[in-house]
């Protein structure tokens, strides 16, 4: 017996391949025929793909080669994937329809009318992150509109965004769990304080170098309209230490985290409200109590 | 402990503690299903096992025994190939077909760590090798056209770079 005379699907694709990473399976296709065509039965039965593993090095081909058959993906995360491009991407979304978690972080080189194709083919889509794409106004809005169940959006970095599309936002998608505004410049204390206001299940908002002026209005906003926001994140925001030292007060409810030291921020921008990635983070919370 | 009789696909009959036996859920499922008494006589035939895997597997079984039962949700598992335990390394030394009779076994006798131990085995004979190495790691015939080749090089070239 050899190793290709072993069941396929239930024990080489299931089993076996399924402990190989990208560089492995490409060898392994190389080696025949039928090893090639038993790879590409393994990779269509993929529901989940992460090429961030693989961002730089990875070419078009090899995008096109894994997901050449893939029909029932549900997640793809493309996060610094900076070699993809508009067709490969355009080619993978009319291919997967149930799509739910698109991560194209930092792919710089797509364009809007990609953008626009993810707004009209991914109508399952549920958490979108845009982060870091160069995107204008009116894709920001088609993307608002067309998509229908966006729990969870990463828009930080999108330089056009403003209080306006915003507000076009949160009307369309007032049941968002999960919110990264951060370095979007042109969101203001006012459009933060309408947002929480009309997204209650809101549970994590990053608003890290937006233009907060006055945080301290926007903490008290916090407290009148939280009722699901677990983590607020807001660094780079000039706090006074009175305040900071009010905000370390036990509460068990709300967590603000407003100074991560250094080289820290990245991992916090990735953070989810989860404890174990807030580690070493300069953080607060807030008392149920407390006044301003 | 009470023990059973399972009958290999070359007829011969083991004795084994329930206990042992009962990892494997195809087993399990038959006792239950069939309601066949611990104490029986009559042997479990087991067609797609012969003598010599069903030995092993009965081996593997009793050093595993009082293992907690595997996780279920295999999907959101870490896929690691370096956390086999001392003996799965040493009792999985051996031929390849042995090593495929063994997990064809697993997978019918629905043993899940054997399953996991000896497919991570087979994936670490793959892993970290170029497509030569994996040819004549598993004596496979290079059968691609030249044309076929030079495509598949081609999509290949990303890793090949590194």
């Amino acid at each position: 017996m050899n190793l290709l005379d072993l069941p396929w699907e239930d024990i080489l694709c299931r089993h076996i391949l399924a402990y190989l990473d990208f560089c492995d399976t490409f060898n392994m296709r190389r080696v025949s025929i039928a090893a090639k065509q038993l790879v590409s039965i393994h990779w269509a039965l993929q529901r989940r793909l992460n090429f961030s593993k693989f961002a730089s090095g990875f070419t078009v081909e090899a995008f096109q080669a894994v997901t050449a058959n893939c029909e029932s993906v549900v997640e793809l995360n493309l996060s610094d994937c900076a070699w993809l491009i508009d067709g490969c991407l355009i080619t993978f979304l009319k291919a997967n329809p149930m799509l739910r978690d698109l991560n194209l972080t930092n792919c710089t080189n797509i364009s809007s009318s990609c953008v626009q194709a993810v707004a009209s083919h991914g109508s399952q889509i549920t958490h979108l992150s845009l982060k870091n794409v160069p995107l204008a106004a009116y894709i920001l809005s088609d993307v608002f509109y067309r998509l229908h169940s966006l729990e969870k959006m990463d828009l930080s970095g999108c330089i056009f965004l403003d209080g306006t599309l915003l507000w076009e936002f949160g009307l369309k998608h007032n049941k968002v769990k999960w919110l990264g505004l951060a370095d979007c410049r042109n969101i203001t204390d006012e459009a933060v304080v309408w947002l929480l206001g009309n997204c209650k299940s809101l549970q994590y908002l990053d608003v890290s170098n937006c233009s907060i002026k006055r945080p301290l209005k926007l903490l008290r906003a916090v407290l009148e309209n939280r009722r699901s926001l677990r983590l607020l994140i807001m660094t780079k925001t000039q706090l006074d230490v009175e305040t900071e030292h009010h905000l370390k007060k036990e509460s068990p409810h709300l967590t603000v985290i407003f100074k991560p030291p250094g080289e820290n921020s990245k991992a916090l921008l990735r953070a989810e409200p989860a404890q174990e990635n807030q580690q070493g983070m300069h953080r607060a919370n807030i008392p149920v109590n407390f006044l301003f | 402990m009470p023990n059973i009789k399972l009958q290999s696909s070359d007829g011969e009959v083991f004795d084994v503690d329930v206990d042992v036996a009962k990892q494997s859920i195809t087993i399990k499922t038959m006792l239950e299903d069939l309601g066949m008494d611990e104490d029986d006589d009559e042997a479990i035939p087991l067609p797609n096992v012969n003598s010599a895997i069903l030995g092993k597997v009965l081996e593997w079984c009793q050093f595993h025994k009082d293992d907690p039962p595997p996780p279920e949700d295999e999907e959101n598992r870490e896929k690691r190939t370096d956390d086999l335990c001392g003996f799965d390394i040493d009792f999985l030394k051996v031929d390849q077909g042995t090593l495929f009779e063994l997990i064809l076994a697993a997978n019918y006798l629905d043993i899940k760590g054997l399953l996991d131990a000896s497919c991570k085995t087979v994936a670490n004979m793959i892993k970290g090798k170029t497509p030569e190495e994996i040819r004549k790691t598993f004596n496979i015939k290079n059968d691609f056209t030249p044309a076929e080749e030079e495509q598949v090089r081609k999509e290949n070239s990303w890793c090949e770079e590194k």
